[in-house]
């Protein structure tokens, strides 16, 4: 009962912190599970590359995954229903009283400093996983290719998930 | 605004959310051009500017942009209710099919093959965030004194640990003292 507390406010203060969609919850929710120990970060980044390459938002597969884990199907339940809770209740409360909001001057330059806080929380969460994930040349090279690839051709994410696991099993 | 014409059931907000949210992989971003296909095109439940506005909200409150701009959609149609069913529309794709995965494919995951797999897929998924902090970064941080706010967030969580809620609610607190009138257009 209080893992499943636990889960709740951990998963809604991800919603409530997390700006900048789903990679911004990712670089919270890697933090919070760090520090709860509820797995190793390489199981992290498999649940990314699953949650990426498995259709809706990724934040709410990643919430299920984690949650599932933690608690089961109520877990999971439980978690993608708190992250999602306090974008809901900010949305409707916006859409039923502040029909402008998002055009105040005050509100936009908040967000003119908030924007780029993201953009170096989600490196940093980039850094993290590059750290358990690239640990050899082979997979350094996996990683410039998927660059190379989405930089140049615009490969989609199910394409490079499928690719890289292909090199993964040829050459690692 | 509101005709009683496309005005839409509770259902059907919650039927065309979870076909959207089927046809979603990758996130937000791919989200945008089948939302809009669904809700502006097809349905006609709003327009193309509330369309756009709803997702640049979406994104700017916290939390899961798929989520926001559905509940925004499913409240301007039908109130809390519309809102409820968009989202949980949103929502019951994902979780039923990473339940699937989670419950039936786990075991598989200590095979030699599955762990190769992994590993090369670990190593692409870098690549993907990496992408998405240039694609992001490009238009967030678009002046030197923004770029150096996103160099000091990656240093205070990278170097020092500090939690990613002080990082963001410094982030505003900059933004509301310091990028007041540079950028006024």
């Amino acid at each position: 009962m209080t893992a499943l507390i636990q889960l709740f406010v951990s998963f809604f203060m991800i919603g409530l912190f997390a700006f900048g969609g789903g990679f911004a919850v990712l670089s919270f929710l890697q933090l919070e599970v760090v520090r709860h120990g509820w797995m190793s970060t390489g199981r992290f980044v498999d649940f990314i590359a699953i949650s990426q390459s498995t259709p809706g938002p990724i934040a709410i597969n990643m919430a299920t995954f984690v949650g599932y884990e933690q608690g089961g199907v109520l877990g999971a339940l439980i978690a993608s229903a708190a992250v999602s809770l306090p974008g809901m209740i900010l949305m409707s409360l916006l859409a039923m009283c502040f029909a402008h909001f998002y055009e105040r001057p005050r509100v936009q330059s908040m967000f003119r400093g908030l924007r780029p806080a993201v953009v170096g929380l989600v490196a940093s969460a980039a850094w993290q996983i590059g750290q358990v994930a690239v640990t050899g040349w082979t997979e350094l090279a996996i990683t410039l290719a998927s660059l190379v690839l989405m930089a140049r051709w615009k490969v989609g994410p199910v394409v490079l998930v499928v690719a890289s696991a292909v090199a993964g099993i040829l050459f690692l | 605004m509101c005709s009683e014409k496309n005005k839409p059931g509770l259902a059907e907000l919650f039927l065309v959310f979870a076909r959207v949210s089927v046809l979603t992989i990758g996130g937000g971003y791919v989200m945008f051009p089948l939302l809009k296909r669904s809700v502006v095109d097809v349905k006609g439940w709003i327009s193309d500017e509330e369309m756009v506005d709803s997702y640049a909200l979406g994104q700017s409150i916290p939390g899961i942009i798929a989520m926001n701009t559905a509940t925004l959609i499913g409240c301007r149609r039908r109130g809390v209710a519309g809102a409820v069913c968009a989202a949980a529309g949103m929502a019951a794709p994902s979780v039923l099919i990473i339940l699937a995965v989670a419950a039936f494919l786990t075991p598989y995951f200590d095979h030699p093959w599955v762990q190769k797999a992994f590993a090369g897929i670990r190593a692409a998924v870098v690549a993907m965030i990496g992408m998405a902090v240039w694609s992001v970064g490009k238009k967030a941080a678009n002046s030197p004194a923004k770029i150096l706010v996103a160099l000091g967030a990656f240093a205070a969580i990278v170097l020092l640990h500090v939690s990613p809620i002080f990082v963001i609610l410094a982030g505003g607190l900059l933004g509301l003292t310091c990028f007041k009138r540079t950028e006024k257009q």
